[in-house]
């Protein structure tokens, strides 16, 4: 299980990454992982606006559907369009081209409240890491 | 923590793959990826521990006799040393759980028996195989393994390793070999629709046998698959999954399973089926839409609901989410008319489609080969 120091984490398992006043975001290792062959990856709609907890967008993989949400309130200001030909791409880099959305956040501190990647690790080993 | 772990847990560890929990067993889910998997099953081979599955033998005089009573094959009928696919069923004719029987005597038949219905299986058989004194059933859950080996090429596989014995030809025969200098059952069945081979020993022979088979495999282009690419690959077949796609609610003839059925000798639920209308099929279906029907889903023709998905799942192999249902008779519907179904609050396009979905390529059977040479 890959979780990269330099990024924040939620216990429903995106990930995200502080670039200025923006964060992109996408699905951790562990959450690729388990979900398995990751093959539709909806495409969210730019410009909406969500506030934290909202569903983003759903993920299908083999085994079972997942969905994304949104960790912090904000606009979706990009999304992954190479994930509509390449979804594995989630399962491949998760933390790289496999990224799913960037948001620009209402309140760009609020993403210093959630996981860091010691504390995240934690909440997976507890819910009993099957790997 | 699950109840039961196959044998193989360490080995299956060691190569990185992700476990999980399916009937009560510690069960490898993925190695690689579904896709990379599920493509070598195709078209070269794939090796899977199917320990989980229930491994259990009807011994004494009169075992065959006694079998027949309570599945839906003539057993009795069945030479030594073959194999074939049956059901267990209800008074109701409700599918209790669909198995593999493997004669190897009129006083010997062995039942390979899914995992999820395994305690529900042997409290049936042992309450109708009381009536039977010299009849008793053995039950060798968490003592034995069971590995299959399937795809294109396997035989060579197989063969390259140096194994012993009289190899079995046709499908559906089975052989006591010698591999890797243990003894193990090599009998060519399997849940994939390709060529290929399920081999069961003594679980303290689990390691060398998978491991030989693996090493000796990998130049052939062999890979470990988990149980994510065997559902796969039996829903591009259309194999139900009982407990899924038949239950105590569906009938053989619903589930598209007359075929194993003999109607000579008796047996429980025959009397039922002799006067049941099936009401429903079992079809399958190709979805048009970025979506994957999963088990439940309502599917639709026009306004009107006419059946449900009882498996779905995405297949590399074709390049679309697949799956299995049941649609009512009378919406008079057939494969390749087009139906919505039910995705996450949406209705999508599918297709209906005739199973299985990818053609399957089993070896010739002894029960067609004893047919062609009457």
């Amino acid at each position: 299980m890959n979780t990269p120091d330099d990024l924040r984490y939620t216990a429903t398992h995106e990930w995200l990454r502080r670039e200025g006043d923006a964060v992109t975001m996408g699905i951790t290792d562990y959450a690729q992982g388990e979900l398995t062959d990751v093959v539709f990856v909806e495409i969210p709609e730019v410009g909406r606006h969500v506030s934290a907890g909202d569903e983003i967008c759903a993920l299908e993989s083999v085994k079972a559907v997942a969905y994304v949400y949104a960790p912090v309130s904000g606009t979706i200001s990009a999304a992954n369009e190479r994930l509509t030909t390449e979804p594995e791409l989630v399962n491949q880099q998760p933390y790289g081209d496999g990224w799913i959305v960037r948001l620009s956040p209402d309140s760009p501190e609020k993403t210093a409240d959630l996981l860091d990647a010691a504390a995240y690790r934690q909440k997976v080993e507890m819910a009993g890491s099957s790997h | 923590m699950p109840a039961y772990e196959s044998p193989l847990v360490s080995a299956h560890v060691e190569l990185g793959a992700i476990m999980t929990e399916f009937a009560d067993w510690r069960m490898p889910v993925e190695y690689s990826s579904v896709a990379e998997e599920t493509h070598a099953t195709r078209h070269a081979a794939g090796l899977f521990d199917v320990s989980h599955m229930g491994n259990l033998h009807v011994l004494g005089p009169g075992a065959a006799a006694a079998t027949r009573e309570l599945v839906t094959r003539d057993v009795t009928a069945v030479p030594p040393c073959c194999s074939g696919y049956a059901l267990v069923c209800n008074e109701k004719g409700g599918i209790m759980d669909d198995l593999i029987f493997m004669v190897t005597s009129e006083s010997a038949v062995g039942l390979v028996v899914n995992a999820s219905n395994h305690d529900k299986d042997v409290a049936w058989l042992n309450q109708h195989l009381a009536f039977h004194i010299q009849v008793e059933l053995e039950d060798l859950r968490g003592r034995s393994f069971g590995i299959a080996l399937q795809g294109p090429r396997s035989e060579e596989i197989l063969r390259s390793t140096n194994i012993q014995g009289c190899f079995p030809d046709l499908f559906g025969t089975f052989a006591q070999m010698r591999l890797a200098r243990v003894n193990v059952v090599v009998s060519r069945t399997g849940y994939t629709g390709e060529d290929g081979f399920e081999l069961f020993g003594a679980a303290e022979d689990a390691l060398p046998v998978w491991q030989t088979v693996l090493s000796f495999g990998r130049d052939f282009g062999l890979v470990p698959c988990g149980l994510a690419a065997r559902d796969v690959l039996r829903q591009e077949m259309g194999y139900p999954l009982a407990g899924q796609d038949i239950n105590e609610e569906t009938t053989p003839l619903e589930a598209g399973l007359r075929w194993a059925v003999d109607w000579t000798g008796d047996f429980v639920g025959k009397s039922a089926l002799e006067h049941a209308e099936p009401a429903r099929r079992r079809i399958g279906f190709v979805m048009g839409e970025h979506g994957i029907a999963r088990h439940g889903a309502a599917i639709f023709r026009g306004d009107e609901q006419v059946g449900r998905v009882t498996s779905g799942t995405y297949s590399h192999n074709l390049g679309a989410a697949i799956g299995q249902g049941y649609i009512s008779a009378s919406a008079g519907l057939s494969a390749s008319d087009e139906v919505e179904i039910e995705v996450r609050d949406r209705r999508m396009k599918a297709k209906l489609a005739k199973l299985p979905l990818v053609p399957k390529k089993t070896r010739l059977s002894w029960a067609r080969s004893e047919r062609r040479t009457k």
